[in-house]
């Protein structure tokens, strides 16, 4: 089993409690204390994390750089959901849409503008979308990326309104244009599986939640399990530990018994809990 | 579950969110929507060419003979769409608060109608809150003696533009915003409110509250307090805190975890200090976009047009929400204690 380094802990995330979130953003809003953790990480073995477009995580990478006393590959979940929520909750749909255009209109170079321009006339709103995905990545894009995933939320939402053309477009953006794995986030494994296999699709992996609690397995623990099973690609899991209110050993075993789990995503905060990680799951 | 056709109106985050959830719900699902906003019409059409797109919601009430409205809108189009969706036979679901103030609901609640109706209080849906109700039902601690409630967010913190900084079309500020889920949250737990004090004060935010402190005083005479604020840093997601004392222990219960103190073991709870996280308590839902409370309480009105049960949130129910609000507000303007006046 393949360990990636989750990255919730180091942007004041915690599934315990908001507490819990709030000691970890003021302990990690030092990026040397993130990549103490990364470094810790990589001494006891995993060669891969998962980072999300925040400017924390850009800040962590460039230190990261200047240090760069051990490798790691990046998964870069895109887009920053906190954020895009944010804006719409502060300037409404309309509001977050009309910024969307234009930033992606006007701040790129390259061609980027007129591009959008005509996209915006012949309504080819994907295009812009991309254009504007592409500014957000940008900045990550000189460090050791391998795989492009797209936030829970965006798959999620896309996958139940059945906006399949959205998917082939990704895809297609991401293997083709920026020549990294293209995967897909979710928390309705059941329902995208369904989807991928009627649309014929192929997404390099399906990151999902799988747990011995069937915590965010959607419907049910027992579909995802069949799902699962069913399924002929890569699945990375998430949501292992549930923010360590499950078992250790018993998630590790459950984890352990799908084939097609190959990879696991896991954080973890100090030296001692890494090479436990590490020792119960590789 | 029978077919049911759902027609959205407003398609922002929470409009999208719920077409998404009635799409895999219904067996027809989502097949309508009205939005003012020509961008988003024209994405919606572009990408769900299955649905028809409006701009104009009377219109798509005429023509789709909808079985339900789901009404994401800006709170001061609650009420007159959900009088056009009523005149067209629709059941209901609306995001909270139900309508600007107590006068509209009192108008609401007096037109007669045999259509389900529920109310977007999603946390009543959430199991940690649940359980704490499960745990009053039973009285398994005892007298509640005592209550403290909080929501905080971050999310102003300079000042803003848009629809919810104009109280006549969002009803007000905080008190209103987050406000309204926690007085929804304890009417659920505790009971009907007597009066209300509070004081609030605008910061960032011209025209409404940022900031507000209420002293609760409950119909079955306990006391207790509740502190909003939407400008308080660190709080990354919206939280709503609730600590209760009772005779033989206390509840500290949030969106992610409760916490119990008993004095005695019993039921599924041991002597001393008992912690339960969501994790533990959730089970999945049909589709999750964004919790499964929003799953919840979507699927709760589908079985109850199909059972003839009330939802848990219905206009009655949601209602009282915006009563005591009326009576905070009129607190805060005049520095005086407000009876809450129920009932239409």
């Amino acid at each position: 089993m393949e360990l990636i380094l989750g990255h919730n802990q180091f942007i004041g995330i915690s599934h315990i409690s908001e507490d819990r979130g709030r000691e970890r953003e003021k302990k990690f809003s030092k990026v040397e204390n993130i990549y103490k953790v990364v470094e810790a990480a990589s001494n006891v073995g995993f060669k891969n994390m998962i980072i999300e477009t925040h400017p924390r995580m850009l800040e962590f990478l460039q230190y990261y750089e200047r240090a760069q006393t051990f490798d790691m590959h990046f998964y870069l979940q895109v887009p920053y959901v906190q954020a895009y929520v944010q804006t719409i909750n502060q300037r409404g749909m309309k509001g977050f849409l009309s910024e969307m255009i234009t930033r992606a209109g006007w701040a790129g170079t390259g061609g980027l503008a007129v591009k959008s321009a005509f996209n915006f006339l012949r309504k080819d709103y994907l295009a812009i979308a991309l254009s504007y995905f592409k500014l957000e990545i940008a900045p990550f894009s000189e460090f050791s990326v391998k795989a492009l995933i797209l936030h829970n939320v965006l798959t999620d939402l896309l996958m139940a309104l059945e906006v399949s053309s959205a998917f082939s477009a990704f895809d297609e953006y991401v293997n083709d244009t920026l020549k990294l794995d293209f995967g897909l986030a979710t928390w309705n494994f059941a329902l995208v599986k369904r989807n991928l296999e009627q649309w014929n699709l192929h997404p390099a992996f399906v990151m999902t939640p799988v747990n011995v609690n069937g915590f965010d397995m959607n419907p049910s623990q027992g579909d995802v399990e069949t799902a699962m099973k069913e399924y002929t690609g890569d699945i990375i899991a998430m949501n292992v530990l549930g923010g360590g209110a499950f078992p250790l050993t018993a998630s590790a075993a459950y984890v352990k018994s799908f084939d097609n789990v190959t990879r696991c995503v896991i954080g973890a905060s100090s030296k001692e809990h890494l090479s436990e990680l590490k020792d119960v799951f590789a | 579950m029978q077919e049911l056709k759902v027609g959205v109106v407003g398609l922002g985050k929470m409009g999208l969110l719920h077409a998404g959830i009635f799409n895999q719900l219904a067996p027809r699902g989502f097949v309508a929507a009205a939005e003012k906003d020509k961008l988003t019409r024209n994405l919606l059409k572009a990408y769900m060419p299955q649905i028809t797109v409006y701009d104009d919601y009377e219109a798509m009430f005429e023509r789709e003979e909808l079985d339900v409205a789901a009404i994401a809108t800006p709170v001061f189009l609650h009420k007159p769409v959900i009088d056009s969706a009523l005149d067209n036979d629709c059941h209901i679901f609306v995001e909270k608060p139900l309508a600007l103030n107590g006068e509209e609901c009192r108008a609401l609640l007096r037109a007669s109608t045999d259509k389900k109706s529920q109310v977007g209080y999603n946390r009543r849906f959430l199991e940690t809150y649940k359980m704490a109700k499960q745990i009053l039902d039973d009285s398994v601690l005892g007298e509640l003696k005592y209550v403290q409630s909080q929501m905080f967010e971050t999310q102003v913190l300079r000042k803003e533009g848009g629809w919810r900084f104009d109280p006549s079309k969002s009803g007000g500020g905080v008190i209103i915003d987050l406000g309204a889920h926690v007085i929804d949250m304890l009417h659920y737990l505790v009971g009907p409110l007597a009066s209300v004090h509070g004081a609030a004060r605008s910061v960032y935010s011209d025209t409404v509250d940022d900031f507000a402190s209420i002293a609760l005083q409950f119909a079955n005479g306990l006391t207790g307090s509740l502190e909003l604020s939407w400008s308080v840093r660190h709080y990354r997601l919206p939280e709503m805190r609730i600590l209760m004392q009772f005779d033989k222990g206390t509840i500290a219960v949030t969106e992610k975890y409760i916490e119990i103190y008993s004095e005695e073991a019993g039921g599924s709870l041991k002597q001393g200090w008992n912690t339960f996280h969501l994790q533990n308590l959730t089970k999945g839902v049909p589709i999750d976009l964004g919790g499964p409370e929003y799953t919840a309480e979507d699927a709760q009105l589908l079985d109850c047009i199909g059972d003839g049960n009330a939802p848990l949130c219905n206009f009655h129910e949601a209602a009282k929400t915006n009563f005591v609000i009326d009576a905070i507000y009129d607190s805060t303007n005049t520095g005086q204690t407000k009876k809450v006046q129920y009932g239409v």
